[in-house]
Formats: structure tokens, C-alpha cells, sequence
């Protein structure tokens, strides 16, 4: 990275009903079509919270990059560990750090994502709405922020070998941009790939049911739901610098004339993430909790006890 | 000359032919066409039993069988100027293989005999009632569906067939005639009210209905006295030849309209496996037409910009939330 960005304190947690309120109010004033509810978010926000701070550990870089924002945005992210969770983690600190107003990120989520029974409905009360270009249209003329993820599901699904190397950008992003003159918030969040570490991608098994992605790791599908829990990776936030876009460029160009300003932002990106990996933190706990089990004798001798205890039980 | 605005006043005569007129909205528009046109001969059809209420010698209703030939005698003897065609059979009743098949064939070759048989005696406008359904409730859905945007439901539901293609061929004998008949498609999404049949409204006005738990559709509603302003107000103004949605302004969840209506006497369900036991459930007379199990999973709404521009949506008396509350005052 080519500027040091400021590590953001976590706002006062008595700050939070403020803006919560802040949101309702603005809500109440232009109500979502997309079915928002802004209580169910506070609601949801108020319970992973904790998974912001403590599971996650969370840091934000860059946070000033989203204050006095005096219009609306394009935020373009990477996107990486197998479930949405860096969007998630996102949007928690997008609506955290933003001035004036609090952000309610509208995250472009995947049919397959919004057809799901619960997970649909809860990602939609919560600012989800479904990746289709009216949809994102509708988004940006009633002056919404969107998150767009340009990798897609080539990004979320990653193996490990391709773990920390954005995939190739489509440039629908850019196009709606054009069309309706919002700059982009580039962000890049690192440590999203470390939730699930190893990851081997199946994607016959994914057409055969119907999945836009299956991953297999050393946890799931073997211990079934279970196995979907992340890992406590620590994960970092970089808000980069807007970037305003670029001159004489419209939604109707060409992609070999867009193509440019693309390969910039990606290349933006992939540095950010690159030297942000210098910063990462490993995954503390994980090595912690593998730090305190008991070296291989204490098994040995506690196996050897449980073994004589049965068989003297077994002789009585 | 003739004046422009002699139909809005309603001083011009004409023979209006209303098609369905044993249906709830069909006798809520002529109610309104008695007030406004005082001068138009109005004459109701219905193959289902039909009584008069209206005391008005302007207005003639008959029950009559739908076969070629009564139709044939229907229009040389009364040769309509405006043919409102509102007797679509709905989906909301049995499902039976049979019943699908007597729809298919009033709905679909029914309306070509009416449209035939109005090229046959120029008739100068005609109206035809669809419906949203014909969009189709998809997980893929944009937020609001134009006129343009394809007519999937047939592809998940064979028995929204007849919707569709009475929708179609509509259309395209529109297309045909655009010249010499004024063709009105009108796309309506749920009309509700204490008089319409509907699956949505039998499934609103329903005790403890079904409250989806795992999905959060989004739902529109027009009262049923404002869809009958809206089919007066296209052939009145007249609209230009076309399809157009109608909808009230705003939206609001499935979730929320049954609050409203019933409070907290609903059964949380989660919909997802309500397809899966629906034909016991039908036998126990609790289940719900298969089409509308998607209908009650994923939103399916209508962009109104047509219609919005050609007529003030001030017209209209309720939106979709009010349409919900007038709704539950009839009830209470």
C-alpha cells in the first residue's frame, strides 16, 4: 500500500441506538421496497456483535474514507471464504464507521442465496437485496449504497491455492456506476480466507445439486452442519481512498475501452491486499487453544487409566 | 363535432357487453357505470347463475349457456361498442385434472371467440381482464416486473396455463387489430375484497391462515372498488391500445397483511414444506392451490409506469396497505 492507513477505534456501543434511530428515521421517511427492516437489523446486529469483536476480532483501516460521505457510494470488495461472511463482517463495520449518517450496505446477493427457506428471508430483512441489474438500479436512484462483489462466485469459492489472488473483475459494476455517477469505495478485507483454511472446491457436486459452489475441507461435509462453523480467523478491514470515475467514460462503452480503470482498481486492490498481509494477525486463539491441549503422554497415561479402571470393574 | 370529452361526462350512448358479470368485480364496475355513464346500455353474461340487483333499465343481466351460438346472438342482437371481457375462471377453485381442463378451454378458446366475434361485428374497444400471476413467482424476480418482462408462469405451473396463453393470444390479436380496435390488457395484481374469489383473498379472509415463516414475500394490493375505477378509466379516457399493470402505490410484506387482518391468529408455517403435504392437506380442506405455494415464497411485483402516466394514480381510493385495512373493516 502506498499510504498507512489509520487503525479505527470501535465506536462507543451507547452509540449504537443512535444510530439505529438514525436509520429507522431516515427508513421511515423512504421506505425500503426491498423488505429492510430496520429493527430485525438492529436485532441481528445487536447479536453478532460480539462475533464482530471477539470471534473475529475485527480491525478497521481506513475509516475515514467513509465519514462526511455527502452521497452515495459503489463499495467494491473482494470476496473470499466460501460463505458470505466477509460481507457480512463488511457491512458491520460499514454501518459502524460511516458518517453523517449510518450505512445500511445493500449487499447483491445470489439467486441460490435468496431462494434459500430462512436464510432468504433473514438476508433480505437485513439489506440483501437479489444481484439482478433493475434490482441494483432501483438501489442507486433511491440514493442507496451497494455492495458489489466484482469476483462473483469465482471470488467466494476459492481453493487454497488461489487463496489472496482476486479472480478476474466482470465489469457490471462499473457500468451501473457509469450509469448513474457514483463514485466506488474500493475495500478489501483480509483474513476471510483463513476461516476455513483448507479448501478444495467440487464443482460437479455443485451442478449435481444445484449449488453455485461445494467445498470440501477437512471439516464439511464429514461432520455435516457442524462442520460449516468458521474459524476464529482475525480479519482486517481497508477502506481505500474513493475513486472517482474516470472522465469521458459511459455506461455504453466498449469493455476493451472500460477495461482499463478495471485492471486499476484491480490492481489497487490486490496491492492493498498484499501488503495488508504483512499486517495480518494469525489466528491467535486457534493457536492458543492448540497451545494449551496436553502433549501426547497426558493422553497416553489417561487412556492407560480408563483401560485398567474397565477391566478391574470387569474382574470385580 | 363530436366532442372529445362526451365520454367522460357520459353523454354519448353506447352498448356495452360485460363478459363474467356474475363475478364480484364485474357487478362493483357496472355499479359504477350506472353512476357515471347514465346513458351507456350495459348488458352482463355470465354462464354461472346471475341475479339483477341493480333496479335500472340501463342494465340487462343474463345467465346464459357459453357456446358459439349464444354468443353469436348475443352480439348481432345487441352489437356492442365496448366489450369488457372479465369472465376469466379463476384459479382459486378445484384443482382437479378436469377442471383444468374446462378453464382451459372457456379461457383460452373463449376469448378467441369473443375477440373473433368482436373483429366480426367491429367492435370499436375491447377490454381484457389478466393478472399478474402471468409473471410468475421466482426466486430470480427483479424487484418490479414491467409489461415487457417475460410470462414464466406456465413454465413452473401447468395450471396457470390458461392465464398465460389467454394473456398471449390476447396480445397478439391486439397486435393485429391495433388499427382498427382499441384493445385494453389489463394486469391487475391481487384485487381483494369482500366480493372477489380469489386464491389470495380466500386465503386472506380465511381463519388462521397459513403465515409463511421462511419466506417474506412482498405483496401488492388494489381494493376492489379501485380496480373497477381503473377498467373505467382505461376504456373512458380511452388508453391507447396496450398492456398495462395496475397496482396502488407501496408494498408490503405477506407478513404484515395477515397481521393486519388477523393479528396474531395465524399458523406459522414454514412454506418450504407445505408443497410436500399439500394434497393431504387439500382433503382436509386446509391446503392451498399448488401455483400459489410459490406465490407465497417469492414476490411478484408489477411496475405500473403506463398506466401511471396515462391516468392520475390519485384515482385511486387506497394503497396496498390501505387496500389490506379496507379489507379488515369489511370483516369486522
Amino acid at each position: 500500500m502506498d499510504k498507512t492507513y489509520n487503525l479505527a477505534l470501535l465506536p462507543d456501543k451507547l452509540n449504537l441506538n443512535e444510530k439505529f434511530s438514525k436509520s429507522k428515521s431516515h427508513y421511515l421517511k423512504n421506505p425500503d421496497p426491498f423488505g429492510l427492516d430496520v429493527d430485525k437489523f438492529a436485532n441481528t446486529f445487536r447479536l453478532l456483535l460480539p462475533l464482530y469483536e471477539h470471534y473475529f476480532n475485527v480491525r478497521v483501516f481506513g475509516a475515514e474514507n467513509i465519514q462526511k460521505i455527502n452521497s452515495n457510494r459503489m463499495f467494491v470488495s473482494n470476496h473470499t471464504g466460501q460463505l458470505p461472511i466477509d460481507g457480512l463482517l463488511l457491512a458491520m463495520a460499514t454501518f459502524l464507521h460511516s458518517t453523517p449518517r449510518p450505512i445500511i450496505l445493500r449487499g447483491m446477493g445470489e439467486r441460490f442465496l435468496m431462494g434459500l427457506p430462512f436464510l432468504g428471508k433473514f438476508s433480505m430483512e437485513n439489506g440483501v437485496i437479489l444481484g439482478d441489474r433493475k434490482n441494483c438500479e432501483i438501489c442507486m436512484k433511491r440514493g442507496e449504497n451497494v455492495l458489489t462483489f466484482p469476483e462473483g462466485v469465482r471470488g467466494i469459492s476459492k481453493s487454497t491455492p488461489d487463496f489472496y489472488r482476486m479472480q478476474k473483475f466482470s465489469l457490471g459494476f462499473l457500468r451501473m456506476a457509469l450509469h448513474h455517477k457514483t463514485p466506488i469505495q474500493p475495500v478489501v478485507v483480509i483474513g476471510a480466507e483463513e476461516m476455513y483454511p483448507l479448501v478444495w472446491q467440487a464443482p460437479k457436486i455443485a451442478k449435481m445439486l444445484g449449488f453455485p459452489s461445494f467445498p470440501l475441507t477437512p471439516f464439511f461435509p464429514w461432520f455435516g452442519p457442524m462442520g460449516m462453523i468458521p474459524l476464529p480467523s482475525p480479519v482486517d478491514i481497508y477502506f481505500l481512498p474513493p475513486m472517482e470515475l474516470p472522465d469521458g467514460h459511459h455506461a455504453a462503452q466498449t469493455d476493451e475501452e472500460l477495461m482499463p480503470f478495471v485492471v486499476n482498481l484491480h490492481k489497487m486492490m490486490q496491492n492493498a491486499i498484499d501488503a495488508g498481509r504483512k499486517e495480518q494477525r494469525p489466528t491467535i486463539k486457534l493457536k492458543k487453544i492448540i497451545d494449551e491441549i496436553p502433549p501426547k503422554e497426558f493422553w497416553i497415561e489417561t487412556l492407560n487409566r480408563l483401560k485398567n479402571s474397565i477391566v478391574n470393574k470387569n474382574e470385580k | 363535432m363530436k366532442n372529445n370529452n362526451a365520454d367522460q361526462n357520459g353523454l354519448d350512448k353506447k352498448n356495452v357487453l360485460v363478459i363474467g358479470v356474475a363475478g364480484g368485480l364485474a357487478q362493483i364496475t357496472i355499479k359504477k357505470l350506472i353512476r357515471t355513464h347514465p346513458h351507456w346500455k350495459i348488458l352482463g353474461i355470465d354462464s354461472r347463475p346471475v341475479s339483477n340487483p341493480f333496479k335500472s333499465l340501463q342494465v340487462d343481466l343474463r345467465s346464459i349457456r357459453y357456446t358459439l351460438g349464444q354468443f353469436e346472438s348475443i352480439f348481432r342482437d345487441f352489437r356492442p361498442d365496448v366489450v369488457l371481457h372479465l369472465g376469466r375462471i379463476s384459479q382459486a377453485g378445484s384443482q382437479s385434472a378436469k377442471l383444468l381442463q374446462e378453464r382451459l378451454e372457456l379461457n383460452v378458446m373463449g376469448t378467441k371467440i369473443v375477440l373473433d366475434l368482436c373483429k366480426k361485428h367491429e367492435v370499436k374497444q375491447v377490454l381484457l381482464l389478466s393478472s399478474y400471476l402471468v409473471y410468475g413467482a421466482r426466486n430470480d424476480n427483479p424487484l418490479f416486473l414491467d409489461e415487457n418482462s417475460p410470462l414464466r408462469a406456465s413454465l413452473d405451473h401447468p395450471d396457470l396455463r390458461d392465464v398465460v396463453e389467454m394473456d398471449q393470444m390476447g396480445s397478439s390479436w391486439m397486435w393485429q387489430h391495433i388499427n382498427s380496435v382499441n384493445t385494453i390488457i389489463l394486469r391487475p395484481c391481487n384485487i381483494i375484497g369482500p366480493h372477489i374469489m380469489n386464491a389470495v383473498t380466500k386465503l386472506l379472509m380465511s381463519k388462521n391462515p397459513w403465515r409463511p415463516i421462511d419466506y417474506a414475500p412482498m405483496y401488492q394490493f388494489i381494493y376492489q372498488s379501485d380496480m373497477a375505477l381503473a377498467i373505467i378509466k382505461s376504456i373512458t379516457t380511452p388508453f391507447p391500445s396496450g398492456i398495462y399493470n395496475v397496482a396502488p402505490a407501496g408494498h408490503l410484506p405477506l407478513t404484515k397483511a395477515l397481521e393486519i387482518l388477523h393479528g396474531k391468529d395465524t399458523l406459522p408455517f414454514p412454506i418450504g414444506l407445505l408443497g410436500l403435504i399439500n394434497q393431504g392437506l387439500k382433503l382436509l380442506r386446509m391446503g392451498v392451490p399448488d401455483y400459489l405455494i410459490d406465490y407465497l415464497k417469492f414476490s411478484c411485483l408489477i411496475n405500473t409506469g403506463p398506466f401511471d402516466k396515462l391516468c392520475e394514480q390519485s384515482i385511486f381510493r387506497y394503497d396496498s396497505e390501505g387496500s389490506v385495512r379496507a379489507l379488515k373493516e369489511v370483516l369486522d
